[in-house]
C-alpha cells in the first residue's frame, strides 16, 4: 500500500513539475499590462507602463460610477491618489526626443512643452480634486470631476500621442 | 353637404401637421444652428489653436498636397458675410462656390449634401452670429494635376452622388437619425471609410476604417466586424467613448478624434448618441 502510494507520487510529481513550469511562463504573460507594448524597452516602457497603470485606475473608477463594480469610497480615494502620483512623473518620463521603438509619443511634446507641462499640472491639479471629493455621498460630483479628470487625458493624447496600432 | 368623415380627416390631418412643425420649432433656431454647428465639427477644421475662430488657416496633409482650410467666418469679404442662404446651401450641398468654383472634397460637402434645408439653413444662420475675423485665405499647395479646379467636375461625376438623406422605411425613426448623423453632417464615415485611388469614399467599405487616415492616422472602423475593436463594445461603452473618450481598457482617445470628441461628440444629446449607436450596432462587418 505504502509503496503503491509512493510509486503513484512519483508519477504524479513530473507532470505537478511541469504544470508549473507553464505557470511560470503563462503568468507574466496573462499579467503584462498591454500586447501592443511588448518589445518597449527602457524610459518608453516605463510611460507606457505608467500610462497603462493610470488606465487601469480610471477604468475602476468608471467601474465603480457605472455600477460595475461596487462603490468604495476607500478604494476610490485610493485609485485617484495613484493618478495624482503617476501625474508628477509624466514630465520625468519624457526625456526630449525620446521617440524610439514602441513610442507613440509626438515630437510636439518638445515644440510645445509649455502645454505638455501645464497639462500634466492639470492632471495633478484635478485627480487632487478628485481624491477629495471621493468621498461626497453625492454621486454626481464624482462623476462630474471624473469627466474633468478624463478630458485631461483625452486633450494630452489629442495634441501629443499617435497610436502606432495598425490594426483596423 | 360635406360628409362628417371628410371633415373630421381633414381637422385631423390639420391637427398633426400643426404638431409635426411645432416639433420642429421648439427649439429657438439659433439653439438648433449652434447644435448642428457642433455637429458638424465646423470649429475643428476651420480653427487653428490660439487663431480667430472659424478664420481658417488650418493645414492639412493629405496624399494629394496640402489644403488650407479657409476663412468661414461672417467677414464679407475674406469670409463668408457676404453670402446668402443660396449661396451657402449650394457650397453645403453641390461643393461649389457662389462663385461657380469647385471645392475640393477636403471640404466633406459629400456628407454634407445629405443635410435638409432647413438644417442648413439652422447653420448658416447661426454662423452669421459670429464674430468677423478679416483673414485672408491661404491657397492650397497640391501636386499637378490635382492643382486644377475644373478638374475636380470628373472627380465630383465618379464619387459624389449629390443628394439629401434618404429616409430607410424599414428601419426606425432612430436608426435614421444616427444614420443621417453618421453619413450627413457629422460626416463620421469621411475618415471611417477607405478611400480610392483619386480620394473618394470607398462606399462598399462604408466604415471599415482607413490604414491611410488623414494626418497619417491608422483611422478605426466602426464595423461589427470582429477585427474593429468596436464590435466588441457594449451601446453603452460607445456613448461613454463618444461622450468623454474613455474607451473600456481605461484608455483615452486623442489624436483627431480628440477634436471631435471636444467640438462635436461630447456636446450631442443623449437621444443622438443612443441614435448613433443603434445605427452603428446595425452596420455589418
Amino acid at each position: 500500500m505504502q509503496d503503491q502510494k509512493n510509486s503513484m507520487h512519483q508519477i504524479k510529481s513530473p507532470i505537478r513539475i511541469h504544470a508549473l513550469t507553464i505557470c511560470l511562463f503563462i503568468v507574466p504573460f496573462l499579467l503584462s499590462p498591454a500586447i501592443a507594448h511588448k518589445g518597449a524597452t527602457g524610459v518608453v516602457k516605463e510611460r507606457m507602463d505608467l500610462m497603462d497603470e493610470t488606465g487601469k485606475n480610471m477604468k475602476a473608477i468608471k467601474g465603480m460610477m457605472k455600477g460595475k463594480i461596487a462603490f468604495d469610497s476607500q478604494k476610490m480615494t485610493e485609485h485617484a491618489e495613484s493618478i495624482r502620483q503617476a501625474s508628477t512623473h509624466i514630465k520625468m518620463v519624457f526625456p526630449e526626443g525620446s521617440l524610439k521603438g514602441k513610442s507613440e509619443a509626438l515630437p510636439a511634446i518638445w515644440k510645445n512643452w509649455e502645454k505638455f507641462s501645464m497639462l500634466t499640472e492639470r492632471l495633478t491639479a484635478e485627480s487632487t480634486k478628485l481624491k477629495e471629493v471621493a468621498g461626497n455621498s453625492d454621486r454626481r460630483s464624482i462623476m462630474k470631476q471624473f469627466a474633468k479628470v478624463g478630458k485631461t487625458c483625452r486633450n494630452c493624447h489629442t495634441d501629443f500621442r499617435k497610436k502606432k496600432d495598425k490594426k483596423k | 353637404m360635406l360628409n362628417p368623415l371628410i371633415i373630421r380627416i381633414v381637422f385631423l390631418f390639420i391637427f398633426v401637421k400643426i404638431n409635426f412643425a411645432s416639433a420642429n420649432t421648439d427649439v429657438e433656431p439659433l439653439k438648433r444652428g449652434e447644435y448642428l454647428f457642433n455637429l458638424g465639427g465646423c470649429a475643428s477644421c476651420h480653427s487653428v489653436e490660439n487663431g480667430n475662430p472659424l478664420a481658417g488657416g488650418l493645414a492639412m496633409a493629405t496624399n494629394f498636397g496640402t489644403f488650407y482650410t479657409p476663412n468661414i467666418s461672417p467677414d464679407r469679404s475674406t469670409g463668408i458675410g457676404s453670402w446668402d442662404d443660396e449661396g451657402f446651401i449650394q457650397a453645403m450641398t453641390k461643393g461649389e462656390s457662389p462663385d461657380g468654383q469647385h471645392y475640393y472634397p477636403s471640404f466633406p460637402y459629400t456628407s454634407y449634401s445629405k443635410m435638409t434645408r432647413q438644417d442648413l439653413i439652422d447653420l448658416k444662420h447661426y454662423i452669421d452670429t459670429q464674430p468677423a475675423f478679416s483673414q485672408i485665405n491661404k491657397p492650397h499647395n497640391l501636386e499637378f494635376p490635382f492643382n486644377i479646379r475644373p478638374l475636380l467636375i470628373f472627380w465630383k461625376l465618379f464619387n459624389f452622388n449629390q443628394s439629401t438623406y434618404q429616409v430607410n422605411t424599414g428601419k426606425s425613426d432612430q436608426w435614421n437619425r444616427g444614420a443621417y448623423i453618421v453619413n450627413g453632417p457629422g460626416h463620421c464615415v469621411e475618415c471611417h471609410t477607405p478611400r480610392n485611388l483619386i480620394g473618394g469614399l470607398d462606399t462598399g467599405q462604408l466604415l471599415a476604417g482607413n490604414p491611410d487616415g488623414p494626418e497619417g492616422e491608422s483611422v478605426p472602423g466602426l464595423t461589427k466586424d470582429k477585427g474593429n475593436r468596436i464590435s466588441q463594445w457594449t451601446s453603452e461603452d460607445i456613448q461613454f467613448s463618444l461622450q468623454l473618450g474613455m474607451i473600456p481598457d481605461g484608455d483615452f482617445l486623442g489624436g483627431s478624434m480628440g477634436h471631435v470628441i471636444e467640438n462635436t461628440t461630447s456636446r450631442l444629446s443623449e437621444n443622438d448618441l443612443r441614435a448613433i449607436t443603434v445605427y452603428l450596432n446595425d452596420i455589418k462587418g
